[in-house]
């Protein structure tokens, strides 16, 4: 490009500055608005119904389900318990809750492929990578590369879960994600423009990362 | 913090209105240097020179978006200081003004058509007339200086839409301005 249209483009770039503040707000919170779905009216008619029947078979003298045949012999009685038994047992046992536990539990080595300082971690190596670092240590440990799968399906997740309220829960580990491209986030933080950084930092925890994204880290890392 | 709480701690000159903006935006103000200017030092040099125009620029303005008010600082050091080094690498601001040169036609006396003030309004009127998506694009892309990348992961869609959404808005905005007889 030529100097003269390089110096009006740098014009242009330069009057952008000028939006108003007001699109420049919108456009940095921008989130999709959900598509209207017909499954979700569909689920909310199901659950009416199922709703509507546990209460009229609470208040009718003979049960509902009884009347119209959905009895269970003695045995499927209870071999459906004994399902229900094992699935809450699963629930309890592979029941990993907090991203400390999820990191401690395999030693803080146990998932990393390298173990690295912080002037030389992968901002930009094109790759996303997950990087923790154990309080009170320098070192910082990362993770293989994310496939394009792993990074759709951590995406989907990330950013949500409960607001921490006033006080900041202590976190044995600092999590961050680093994008490949220089930028950096963490699962701790709510997704905003504000939360996004340039190389690790340090911050308070805004959220408690809910369950479905730290069973997708548990994945990824494992 | 509130930004209208921040806003307050600056009116009554108390120094922890630095302190609660860079709390709040700056990482965001700092992404935004870096992505333009392609070095930390420099991003962050830009970062201290915001809050010391935002300091001196306060009272007086009672931005209701500090955030974008913030932004609009920073962006215009980070260019100013590109300007002034007469950086030679690429990235950053290279590219965007490799893009944004497609809005723009050969006239070769472009200065005295491009009146300040007007060419911002008509900036303005432009992203109005646009949905909010395509806007969120627009302005993460040329005021933000987003990715590409980035900007699919936030705005939900894949980097090819996002691609070809600002390829054709460089072309009605340039069809706009031609409209409006600012080229």
């Amino acid at each position: 490009m030529n100097n003269k249209k390089m110096k009006k483009a740098e014009y242009l770039l330069s009057e952008i500055g000028e939006i108003d503040s007001h699109l420049l707000d919108e456009a940095v919170s921008y989130k999709p608005k959900k598509a209207f779905s017909y499954t979700r009216i569909v689920v909310a008619a199901c659950l009416t119904v199922i709703f509507a029947v546990t209460v009229l078979n609470a208040m009718l003298d003979t049960p509902l389900l009884e009347s119209v045949g959905g009895n269970m012999s003695g045995d499927e009685a209870e071999t459906a318990a004994d399902t229900r038994d094992e699935l809450d047992a699963d629930d309890s046992v592979s029941g990993i809750l907090t991203l400390d536990s999820l990191l401690a539990d395999k030693g803080m080595s146990g998932y990393a492929t390298q173990t690295l300082s912080a002037d030389t971690l992968p901002y930009f190596d094109g790759q996303t990578h997950i990087v923790w670092q154990r309080s009170g240590e320098e070192r910082y440990y990362v993770s293989e590369a994310l496939t394009a799968a792993e990074i759709a399906a951590l995406e989907q997740v990330l950013g949500v879960g409960d607001e921490v309220g006033d006080s900041s829960p202590d976190t044995e580990y600092m999590v961050w994600i680093l994008c490949g491209d220089g930028n950096v986030v963490s699962p701790y933080l709510k997704e905003s423009a504000g939360n996004v950084g340039v190389g690790v930092f340090d911050y308070d925890p805004e959220i408690i990362p809910d369950e479905k994204l730290i069973r997708e880290i548990e994945k990824i890392l494992t | 913090m509130e930004d209208c709480r921040i806003v307050d701690l600056y009116w009554a000159r108390n120094e922890d209105a630095i302190v609660e903006s860079d709390k709040k935006y700056g990482r965001m103000l700092s992404a935004l240097a870096y992505s333009l200017l392609s070095s930390r030092e420099d991003a962050e040099e830009c970062v201290n020179d915001t809050y010391l125009d935002a300091w001196g620029a306060m009272p007086d303005a009672r931005p209701t978006y500090l955030g974008a008010f913030l932004s609009k600082i920073t962006r215009r050091i980070s260019i100013d200081r590109f300007r002034s080094m007469h950086r030679q690498s690429r990235g950053g601001i290279h590219n965007l003004c490799d893009e944004l040169s497609e809005c723009i036609p050969a006239a070769d006396d472009f200065e005295s058509e491009y009146e300040r003030g007007r060419l911002a309004d008509a900036l303005n009127r432009f992203l109005y007339l646009q949905s909010e998506e395509r806007r969120a694009i627009f302005i993460l892309r040329y005021f933000y200086s987003r990715s590409t990348t980035e900007i699919s992961l936030q705005v939900k869609v894949g980097e090819s839409k996002v691609k070809t959404t600002l390829f054709r808005m460089r072309k009605q905005l340039r069809g706009f301005l031609e409209e409006q007889e600012l080229l």
